[in-house]
């Protein structure tokens, strides 16, 4: 048998992405609902939500708390960025 | 080879106890048997003596690639004929609508696998969610399972009514193979009440085997062995009521005709 006859073999079967994830967890809050803002007027359920200009900050952060968030963020089903956003809007919401 | 969907809606009518005892007839028999269990708390894996399995049903869900679920079969402690796909807690995860085809994500993933069996039985959890749509969609048969009581017999009026929806919708094929009563004590008048209610209201779908609740059930599901496998005079008892019931769901995989 010729080398190009053998079918390609289909990735095996993973551990879904939210295995270890208690199902009583919290579900966040998508993004877009994060940076958008309501406004105060009555008027202003007609209108779309006002989206928060997105700022870039530079942190140094160990690498092991690095990998626990690309961990945590694969498991939530979000992006890293996602995921901090998250983290630091709730601790921070007054 | 026929995939029976062992369901009810109400929690603690004996799901697994039906499902463990159908296994059990194969297992006596030596036929093939798979057992799909759906619901998250495990009851049939425990049941089955299934420690550690790597892939779970949660998994097959996620991913749910036509043909995907052989990756996740695995052994039990009964025998070599009996096998399993095993649940997980974080089952629960899988219990909402994800998209197009959502409840054809089990049918998809078990594609041609049945035919490796006798029979396939997919233990359904106590809700009319996305878990039991998947298990009705993807089985020929549906065994209700009720208690003769008050709430439990709303939850199997309820689960006929779901077969009804799944028939009309992703399953033309299905049909209810019977109502099985469990957890029985019938020397209780409230009991023979209910019993009578539901022959008169659903009359030859109530199967004539009504299940006795004895301790051998709870004594050999601890022991992780089939209750054919326990010796006393309850397990027998109970033993010849699941292979009778096993004989009227499947009755072209009946041995040793009278």
């Amino acid at each position: 048998m010729s080398e190009s006859s053998v079918p390609n073999q289909r990735p095996a079967l993973a551990k879904a992405a939210d295995a270890d994830l208690h199902p009583t967890t919290p579900k966040l809050e998508p993004v877009d609902d994060l940076t958008s803002k309501a406004g105060s007027a009555t008027s202003d359920v007609m209108r779309p939500p006002k989206k928060e200009k997105l700022v870039t900050i530079k942190l140094d952060i160990p690498k092991s708390v690095r990998k626990a968030l690309r961990i945590e963020a694969e498991k939530r089903g979000l992006s890293v960025n996602q995921l901090i956003i998250a983290v630091l809007r709730d601790r921070t919401r007054p | 080879m026929p995939t029976i969907a062992v369901l009810s809606m109400k929690g603690g009518v004996g799901k697994s106890t039906i499902t463990l005892g159908l296994a059990s007839v194969a297992w006596e028999r030596g036929q093939r048997a798979l057992i799909v269990d759906l619901d998250p708390q495990a009851n049939a894996t425990m049941g089955l003596d299934v420690l550690a399995p790597i892939f779970t049903t949660n998994d097959v869900l996620a991913d749910a690639r036509p043909g995907i679920a052989a990756d996740a079969v695995t052994g039990t402690g009964w025998a070599a004929h009996i096998k399993v796909i095993a649940a997980e807690r974080a089952l629960e995860h899988r219990n909402t609508n994800e998209g197009r085809h959502s409840a054809l994500r089990l049918r998809a993933a078990l594609a041609s696998l049945p035919r490796s069996y006798d029979l396939v039985v997919i233990d359904c959890p106590p809700s009319l969610g996305e878990l039991t749509r998947n298990a009705l969609s993807a089985a020929d048969l549906a065994v209700v399972v009720t208690e003769p009581g008050y709430f439990a017999l709303h939850g199997a009026a309820q689960a006929l009514e779901a077969v009804e929806v799944i028939k009309g919708t992703t399953n033309p094929g299905l049909r209810t193979a019977t109502i099985v009563i469990n957890r029985a004590r019938p020397h209780l008048a409230e009991q023979q009440v209910r019993i009578t209610e539901l022959r008169e209201a659903y009359g030859d779908l109530v199967s004539p085997s009504v299940l006795p609740e004895r301790t051998s059930i709870p004594q050999a599901q601890g022991a992780g062995i089939p209750i054919h496998a326990w010796h006393s005079p309850g397990a027998r008892e109970i033993s010849d009521l699941f292979e009778d019931l096993y004989d009227e769901v499947l009755p072209e995989l009946k041995i040793g005709l009278p």
